[in-house]
């Protein structure tokens, strides 16, 4: 028995640590030339859920001479027993330690993972500091929505790739692959459209605090950096071998992206910003990867990827066909993001015929005032026939997402989250008697987090103080029969604020932060605030410069060195609009976007 | 039509639960086209039994899984395909049609034989294990399923024979030679109506001798159902 299994005898859900899965691949790794090690910072039944990596992965192993495998965080009791049999940070197909591999890439898809991002390097035994780091280290580098503002990483990443990754990934690899030291390859690389080369560049900051300048120290380095933008996604590959993983994971399921990006608009919102502008797949390419997917994995389980599925141009030819083909095949069909009009209707209700889960509603805003500021387009109209509808079908269960701490938010907003969730109390009472019997509704309700690139980037986020008075205040409110109500640790909320908008500084509280034993801040169990809480004193950093700070027009952002291509005065003209933008399927609404590549979806639909 | 297959589970698979084998092979039929007649109602679930789980840790080398298809199929020829699904770790061993008469075959095992393999254990021998024979009754605690106590039992019963054996284990999980390797051949009840886990066996002897036996350095093999 060797080391490896030895320890797998000792821990819990050893299968998170074997690979051998399904559609994995497994190259020599003597006949490839570049080893690329895939990070996700988290569990590995969270990192197998996320499909951007099913993604990437696919598409460095189809190139030749390029090997990619995977890594994710063993949990806390694997840790232990590897650090006892002096094992370091392996990977999971060929159980190659990580520093032995040429790079080292992380996906970036929340800023409460960054702690174990510092982790994984530690466990690997890479040091963390990109200056540090010689030829002989790995490179590390970064992608995925926080990208957006790398800032708080900049001192430990050596490169980081913003925008889409399908091109962009294995022409950087590539790049490596034909260069002869670290140092051409990332004087070479930086010219490239989407990479960001921290260490080329020097910040300045004012007296106050607030960034002053980015310095250029490569002359060649572009300023600001222009996103990666893959004009028609087809052109990309999609997976249709979909890694099957062997225990159960979050999602587990065949994924099909029918279109990236938004054209709602939501002020909020990042993923609306930058995945910009919505290219779709065909119907004929959607039904194909379906098809594929589900023969390759044998999965009974199918979902329609996008950020907003009944937007989709082909929905519903491609939905009543979906529809009949996994009906014959037993496939159950899982369609998120569900705008609930009438066709919807009768699409859930086949597809939940025999067990109807809860249906999902996202208001964000409890009065009609608050959505119309956040630009989301939903009226009361739309959820109260909705739910009038579900009910008669024998619906039972309803969940409401909100957020709190939104601009301009008033106390009568919140009182107008209790009014929603009281009216379909009335309603199923109206429908199923005054006993209402089984029925229940869920409020959960999440801390507005700023995020950069959006039309809020300036604003303050609410005190921690009013967060929890806002916690309080609706916990009375909703104590009703029959309603439930959530809601997301304040801390935590601060902290995402903190990193989404922080500058390079705050690296320093990150690293103190990890020192103090913080990781896996994502899970409630093992959230340290204490450790948090001394970083922020022994690194002298101001916590509410960045969360709560409400910044100003001319003010130089940290993450302006990266261009979404959104305009500027895009961001500020909705940040000053109470009233509804629409969706640019109606028409265009001047995002810019258009100025880089064509809008295909433009004005696409009538009222 | 039904079916039983036999198959072998070794190497890193091992690490996989049961009910990660479930749904490994649900989806490996649907992989390999052969299609399973699904029971009725309102959750429907594809017709297929495995005759005992096999615990997380073990290798087995002739489990067995009974199937029901919705068409027949030559038997070589569902092993063919079954076999072109399976990752480095699992092999189908044998296939074979299932008359009305076997039906049922899970449901009529009795014991099962385990090959237990243990190292670096000092202060224990292979008579240590022989000699529970010899006993009448053998008490360990076991851990309650519903209510999670401690519960005494007598699992003397419950072993049918234990051999010691001398052959070396060519086996994958088993390459280094190591001093104090002791290796036990025992049948034990299995199924439905007696069951012994042979972890308890272990602890049985551990509660007779003094000496800890630790999971990491225990190898066990299930060689067959009967």
């Amino acid at each position: 028995m060797n080391k490896l299994e030895r320890i797998l005898k000792k821990v819990e859900k050893p299968a998170r640590y074997i690979g051998g899965e399904v559609n994995s691949v497994c190259k020599d790794p003597s006949e490839v030339n570049v080893r690329f090690a895939f990070g996700f910072p988290d569990l590995y039944e969270i990192g197998m859920s996320y499909m951007g990596m099913q993604i990437l992965y696919n598409i460095l192993n189809r190139e030749e001479g390029i090997f990619c495998e995977r890594v994710f965080a063993p949990a806390r009791d694997m840790e232990e027993e590897m650090k006892k049999a002096g094992i370091p940070l392996f990977s999971l197909e060929t159980k190659t330690p990580v520093k032995e591999f040429d790079f080292f890439g992380f996906t970036l898809q929340y800023e409460m993972s960054y702690t174990n991002i510092l982790h994984m390097m530690h466990l690997a035994g890479i040091p963390f500091r990109a200056e540090e780091r010689d030829e002989s280290w790995p490179l590390i580098i970064g992608g995925g929505p926080c990208a957006y503002n790398p800032e708080p990483l900049a001192d430990f990443f050596d490169l980081f790739l913003i925008g889409d990754g399908e091109l962009l990934l294995p022409e950087v690899v590539r790049l490596y692959e034909n260069s002869s030291s670290k140092d051409e390859f990332l004087k070479k690389a930086c010219e490239i459209d989407g990479v960001y080369v921290p260490s080329f560049y020097a910040v300045h900051y004012n007296e106050d605090g607030t960034v002053k300048e980015f310095e250029k120290l490569y002359e060649k380095a572009p300023l600001p950096v222009r996103r990666a933008l893959i004009d028609d996604i087809q052109e990309v590959e999609f997976p249709v071998r979909n890694i099957v993983p062997y225990i159960g994971t979050v999602h587990d399921r065949a994924v099909v992206e029918t279109f990236r990006g938004c054209t709602r608009g939501c002020r909020f919102c990042q993923a609306g910003m930058i995945y910009r502008p919505v290219r779709e797949r065909t119907p004929e390419k959607v039904m194909e990867l379906a098809r594929e997917q589900l023969k390759n994995t044998g999965h009974d389980e199918l979902s329609l990827l996008s950020l907003s599925t009944s937007d989709y141009s082909g929905f519903e030819p491609v939905v009543m066909e979906l529809m009949k083909e996994c009906r014959e095949k037993e496939v159950s069909l899982s369609l998120p993001s569900l705008r609930l009009d009438s066709f919807s209707f009768d699409v859930l209700n086949e597809i939940q015929k025999y067990r109807k889960s809860g249906l999902t509603f996202a208001p964000e805003a409890g009065t009609q005032r608050l959505r119309n500021v956040i630009n989301k387009s939903i009226t009361e109209e739309d959820i109260f026939d909705s739910v009038r509808k579900a009910i008669e079908l024998g619906w039972k269960q309803i969940k409401l997402y909100f957020m709190i701490g939104l601009p301009t938010e008033t106390y009568e907003d919140l009182d107008g989250i209790a009014e929603i969730a009281k009216k379909i109390l009335d309603i199923n009472y109206e429908i199923n008697g005054r006993k209402g019997g089984r029925f229940n509704v869920t409020v959960s309700v999440s801390n507005f987090v700023p995020k950069p690139h959006t039309p809020f980037q300036w604003r303050g986020q609410d005190s921690y103080d009013n967060f929890i008075e806002k916690h309080n205040y609706l916990r009375e409110k909703l104590k009703m029969r029959n309603v439930t109500f959530n809601y997301h640790d304040s801390p935590i909320s601060v902290l995402e604020a903190v990193f989404a908008r922080g500058d390079r500084r705050t690296g320093e509280l990150l690293e103190q932060a990890y020192r103090n034993g913080c990781m896996f801040d994502g899970w409630s169990e093992s959230f340290n605030l204490r450790g948090w809480e001394d970083a922020f004193e022994m690194t002298g950093t101001d916590m509410k410069f960045y969360s709560q700070r409400e910044r100003a027009y001319d003010e130089v952002l940290p993450w302006d060195i990266i261009d979404s291509f959104i305009r500027k005065e895009y961001l500020m003209a909705e940040n000053e609009k109470s009233e509804i933008t629409q969706d640019c399927r109606l028409g265009c609404t001047g995002c810019g976007i258009n100025r880089e590549t064509e809008c295909r979806l433009a004005g696409s639909k009538k009222a | 039509m039904r079916y039983i297959i036999r198959f072998s589970k070794e190497g890193m698979l091992r690490f996989t639960s049961h009910l990660d084998m479930i749904r490994f092979f649900k989806r490996a039929f649907s992989r390999a086209g052969i299609v399973l007649e699904h029971s009725k109602g309102f959750n429907p679930h594809p017709k297929m039994t495995f005759a005992q789980p096999l615990s997380l840790g073990y290798t087995g080398i002739s489990e067995i899984l009974e199937i029901e298809t919705k068409e027949e199929m030559d038997a070589d020829v569902l092993k063919d395909a079954l076999q072109a699904q399976m990752p480095e770790g699992i092999r189908i061993t044998e296939t074979a049609l299932l008359s009305e008469m076997d039906k049922g075959i899970s449901g009529r095992i009795s014991e099962a034989c385990y090959k237990i393999i243990i190292s670096d254990t000092e202060g224990l021998t292979a008579e240590d294990f022989l000699g529970l024979m010899e006993r009448e009754s053998l008490v360990v605690l076991k851990k309650q399923k519903k209510k999670k106590e401690l519960k005494e039992i007598n699992i003397r019963p419950m072993i049918r024979s234990i051999e010691s054996s001398e052959s070396v284990d060519k086996d994958v999980s088993c390459r280094e030679e190591v001093d104090n390797k002791i290796i036990i051949t025992t049948v034990l009840d299995c199924g439905s109506v007696s069951n012994l886990n042979p972890e308890l066996l272990l602890k049985g002897v551990s509660s007779v001798t003094g000496v800890e036996i630790l999971p990491e350095n225990v190898e066990i093999q299930r060689l067959y159902l009967k």
